[in-house]
């Protein structure tokens, strides 16, 4: 089980934001992704998660602990938490995690996870009237409720509180002594012993594409 | 397979809770064959005569209406970014959500028929060939409609350019439906084949569309 990145440049419009990029992450590894905004932490992960092309290199993902699994069945195998919460606002939280029971296909039990991740009261609510924080709780019961070996969790503590944010390093702790994949993008420092950082700097003026706008001035 | 239906229950859960989508359709096709004899007049024979292709027409408009939610919601709050890493194909997402919305907007509309059909004095023996046209022919039109919704997922006011997209796509659909009952392409009576023509458009559309609608997702998640 592995994730390689080899010579990965990633371009949003006519910014090069990646530049040559490899590394390489073995089961039970984890990476931690920093850098000031607009570098390109979220553009990276994305990438990873397969909703962007690479401009060159590549990003083979080998998640399956058989190797019968094709690349495009790899998707499946990937836990994505991005900006977006990912849930339905006008379904209930119940409903919600039920979906992805269903539509994952897992048999875990709900009420343990429930309780873990503070819900029990709210299960009723339309997901809609939560807090930005109880919000960010219940999209990250997604990663207890349904087993993958990669997690790729951008600023997976924003608007938690300090209890909900060690929650939250303890299950990705627990994830990586089970043997999971980690990467994760993050201003807020997180109680997890990450195996490797990488520190994304600005590629500077010289890296952009002078548009018609820029030459005219 | 089991995804496949907890999507295709979520989607049905969800336009009978939101409700907006199927008021909107349903309220729209009733208002718009409700004011038309005012416009025209009270002359009952124009109005029979009329009738089969108003009917259609508002029909499309109506479903119309309604198809730029088709992933709209999904897309902004991030559920779909997540249907990615299921188990299903995007294609089959696709499938699914289109016939989600056949079911609560297409069946809701095609239903309607016999009702608007009063209003527009259609002869009561075409009530049923109408509605079984109606039912035939709106599968196409909520999966053709879909290719349309995902290519404008991207863009702000995206709703208004998906008309210009799509209708000429319903166009075929919208001929075939009206000539069950006109006789124009078929002898008057022989409807068999305006059916199986919309059947035959529909069921393309089940196996084509979902394609290039999920080609379209995929780009607009970069």
């Amino acid at each position: 089980m592995a994730v390689k990145i080899e010579h990965l440049s990633l371009k949003r419009g006519n910014r090069l934001l990646i530049k040559d990029l490899s590394v390489s992450l073995e089961k039970s590894e984890s990476l931690l992704l920093t850098g000031p905004n607009g570098v390109g932490k979220t553009t990276l992960i994305r990438s990873i998660a397969g909703f962007i092309q690479p401009e060159a290199g590549s990003i083979t993902l080998n998640l399956a602990p058989d190797s019968t699994k094709t690349a495009s069945d790899q998707a499946e195998l990937i836990h994505y938490i991005g900006h977006k919460n990912g849930i339905r606002t006008s379904l209930t939280v119940l409903e919600n995690l039920e979906f992805w029971c269903e539509f994952y296909g897992s048999d875990q039990p709900l009420n343990p996870v429930i309780k873990s991740h503070n819900l029990s009261s709210l299960i009723h609510i339309p997901a809609g009237y939560l807090s930005a924080g109880q919000k960010r709780r219940l999209s990250l019961a997604k990663l207890a409720l349904i087993k993958k070996p990669l997690w790729l969790l951008d600023e997976p503590t924003v608007s938690l509180d300090e209890l909900s944010a060690k929650l939250v390093a303890d299950a990705a702790n627990q994830h990586l002594n089970a043997g999971g994949i980690l990467i994760a993008a993050t201003h807020i420092p997180l109680a997890i012993p990450f195996t490797r950082t990488i520190e994304l700097k600005n590629l500077g003026r010289d890296q952009f594409k002078t548009t018609e706008w820029e030459e005219l001035i | 397979m089991n995804a496949f239906l907890a999507l295709l229950k979520r989607d049905i859960r969800l336009s009978l809770k939101e409700g907006g989508t199927i008021g909107i359709a349903l309220g729209f096709n009733l208002i718009v064959v409700t004011i038309l004899p005012l416009g025209i007049g009270p002359d009952q024979n124009l109005l029979n005569q009329i009738a089969p292709g108003v009917l259609w027409v508002t029909l499309l408009l109506s479903l119309l209406l309604s198809l730029d939610r088709l992933f709209l919601t999904d897309h902004e709050e991030g559920t779909l970014e997540q249907m990615f890493h299921g188990p299903l194909p995007l294609e089959l997402v696709v499938v699914a959500k289109a016939l989600a919305h056949w079911l609560t907007v297409g069946v809701p509309l095609s239903l309607m028929t016999p009702a608007l059909g009063l209003l527009m004095n259609l002869s009561t023996e075409q009530f049923g060939i109408l509605t079984l046209a109606a039912l035939i022919g709106t599968p196409a039109l909520s999966f053709l409609g879909a290719i349309g919704a995902a290519l404008t997922l991207g863009l702000k006011r995206g709703g208004l350019l998906l008309p210009l997209l799509i209708l000429p796509f319903f166009i075929p659909t919208l001929i075939f439906g009206v000539s069950t009952t006109t006789g124009y392409l078929f002898p008057a009576g022989n409807y068999d084949s305006a059916l199986a023509l919309l059947a035959a458009i529909s069921l393309s559309s089940i196996v084509l569309a979902p394609f290039p609608t999920a080609w379209a997702l995929r780009f607009n998640m970069n």
